[in-house]
């Protein structure tokens, strides 16, 4: 190939590249054109279905034991909606980390269009495969402390406090579930059915009183990186995961 | 003769930048001291402070293989163990003191909180045979290394030697870590003239070097001494610090200063992570502080600060951030480990 074939496949590219498609127009021009509706989810964490409250409340659990909660801390990602089975929406950049600490991050935002009828909502608990390997920006930025090694990836879900009789320090337990490689995939998807379509907010609970009886705190009082137990885990903490009113 | 001229002009210019180009794999900032580091017991070449990376994230070194030096010092947490209170080992296991960030080492005179070991060469054996820590014995690491015909290779660019000792594994794991170099804060930026403060920012300045400069020492942050800085005693820990060093009474319960720099991304804080906030810190020092026998001298004088004059130190130690360090991609996970 001479010098001349080369720029002119070159300029080829270049002005096709430039070239707008009218249809892509087109629809970006309608959805400008479309209103939009804020639709929140809220997703709170429950203990017998009432509301927890972090650091200061202590709980009673099983035998009377003592149990407080000092962090949660978990990624909820790929949002999408879905009518009789068929998506109708697609969240673009779906990450958010959700820190119970700061009661913000706990509702999500997100503008629909005004005319969009679904009847559930899928989404991921976790950081899947694919962006724990791709770019590192907004609520994946590693210094927000979600993340481990290229290895293990991003932690998904954060759950650390203190109970009586475990061997540990100042009886703490941490429970951190991630890993994103074959074998320690831990992230769950949800899908969840939505009764009250109307409704601006959708209230999400996940129980955690539920959750904890499948932790054997004395056993074992912390997961810190990715294994078969955190797989485990992931599973049966996104069964959890309901709608509430 | 013009074409003599010419000739050695390009020898020279091409000779000079060899030279810097050996000469940027540290460099010392402008005002900074000189660094305490000898350079001449271990010239830093690419090729072994490649290798020292390759080693810092290869959980190879560790006793069950699943650890590296990079599982408790992230990059991304300024190479300290991001919301850890204390450092997590091999098989889960929770050591005694919080992971400290691993920062413009060559000015560091002692490694640990208690200062215990006074040589960057030295300092990697601790952590690599701890048993709540890497857990591995060093023969057993070079056993290992020298199996493998990755690492043999690696070390015979490196060392023309391809027989693995355990100074060479130290003193390629000190070549990486000597480049950690953060000096590209906002706060470096003012100093150079090329940024400025906000006024909140300037304001916590000036509280900053009213209260806290003499141990915090400017340009690194620290003066490298051992205070008790008036924390409660942890009975959980019992953590006497530089005292198990010394066995010196008045030692007891002194604890190296750490650098603020990066101090936004190295939560939590103090030597047994007991602070995950700023604003706990700085609680701390405004009315936390309990005296004792071995109170450094330096807190005796009540600190005061209003709730504004707190929100403002806040705002000047967030300029300490150096996201360049942060993100620096020669300071991450090296890709050759993938193909290994």
């Amino acid at each position: 190939m001479n010098f001349k074939t080369i720029s002119f496949f070159l300029l080829s590219i270049l002005l096709l590249t430039s070239i707008e498609l009218p249809a892509t127009k087109k629809n970006n021009q309608l959805s400008l054109q479309q209103k939009s509706k804020t639709q929140t989810i809220s997703i709170q964490p429950l203990f017998l279905k009432k509301k927890l409250v972090l650091n200061d409340k202590i709980y009673s659990y099983s035998n009377s034991k003592k149990i407080s909660f000092e962090t949660i801390k978990f990624y909820i990602t790929n949002i999408r909606f879905f009518e009789k089975d068929k998506m109708v929406y697609d969240e673009k950049n779906s990450f958010h980390l959700l820190d119970f600490d700061n009661p913000n991050s706990m509702n999500i935002k997100l503008n629909l269009p005004q005319s969009l009828n679904y009847d559930s909502i899928q989404f991921g608990l976790g950081i899947d495969s694919a962006a724990n390997v791709g770019t590192m920006t907004g609520d994946l930025d590693p210094t927000k402390g979600m993340y481990w090694t290229w290895k293990g990836g991003y932690i998904n879900f954060k759950l650390e406090g203190y109970i009586d009789g475990v061997k540990s320090r100042k009886n703490e337990f941490q429970y951190h579930l991630g890993g994103y490689q074959f074998g320690e995939n831990c992230y769950q998807e949800i899908n969840l059915h939505i009764a009250n379509k109307k409704s601006s907010t959708i209230n999400i609970g996940f129980e955690l009183y539920d959750f904890i009886q499948n932790l054997d705190f004395v056993k074992q009082s912390h997961i810190m990186s990715p294994g078969a137990d955190a797989v485990m885990l992931s599973s049966l903490l996104a069964k959890s995961f309901k709608i509430i009113r | 003769m013009r074409k003599y001229i010419f000739i050695s002009v390009f020898i020279f210019v091409t000779l000079t930048s060899w030279v810097l180009i050996e000469e940027v794999y540290f460099i010392i900032p402008e005002n900074w001291p000189q660094p305490v580091y000898d350079f001449k017991q271990n010239k830093l070449t690419k090729e072994k402070i490649e290798l020292g990376r390759i080693l810092f994230y290869d959980p190879i070194l560790s006793k069950n293989n699943k650890i590296s030096c990079a599982s408790c010092h992230s990059s991304f947490g300024a190479f300290a163990h991001i919301d850890h209170a204390l450092s997590h080992g091999i098989y889960d296991s929770i050591g005694t003191r919080n992971v400290p960030s691993l920062v413009n080492l060559a000015w560091q005179p002692a490694f640990r909180w208690d200062g215990g070991i006074e040589s960057l060469d030295e300092f990697s054996i601790m952590p690599l045979t701890h048993p709540k820590e890497m857990g591995e014995q060093m023969n057993s690491i070079l056993s290992k290394l020298n199996y493998s015909s990755f690492y043999k290779n690696l070390f015979f660019h490196s060392f023309q030697d391809s027989v693995i000792t355990k100074e060479k594994l130290l003193k390629s794991l000190s070549q990486f870590l000597l480049t950690l170099l953060s000096y590209n804060s906002k706060y470096d930026s003012v100093m150079r003239k090329q940024a400025s403060f906000t006024k909140q920012e300037s304001n916590g300045y000036q509280i900053f070097k009213s209260n806290c400069n003499v141990c915090h020492q400017e340009p690194l942050f620290t003066n490298f001494s051992f205070q008790n800085n008036g924390l409660p005693i942890d009975s959980s820990l019992n953590d006497y610090g530089r005292f198990l060093v010394t066995q010196n009474p008045t030692d007891s319960f002194l604890f190296k200063v750490p650098t603020l720099r990066n101090i936004e991304y190295t939560f939590p804080y103090m030597h047994d992570g007991r602070f995950k906030k700023l604003s706990e810190i700085i609680k701390h020092y405004n009315s936390g502080i309990i005296s004792s026998p071995t109170l450094s001298s330096n807190l005796k004088k009540k600190i005061s600060l209003t709730t504004n004059e707190k929100i403002d130190l806040i705002s000047f130690l967030l300029t300490l951030s150096d996201r360049t360090f942060v993100f620096n991609p020669d300071f991450q996970f090296p890709k050759q480990l993938l193909t290994n």
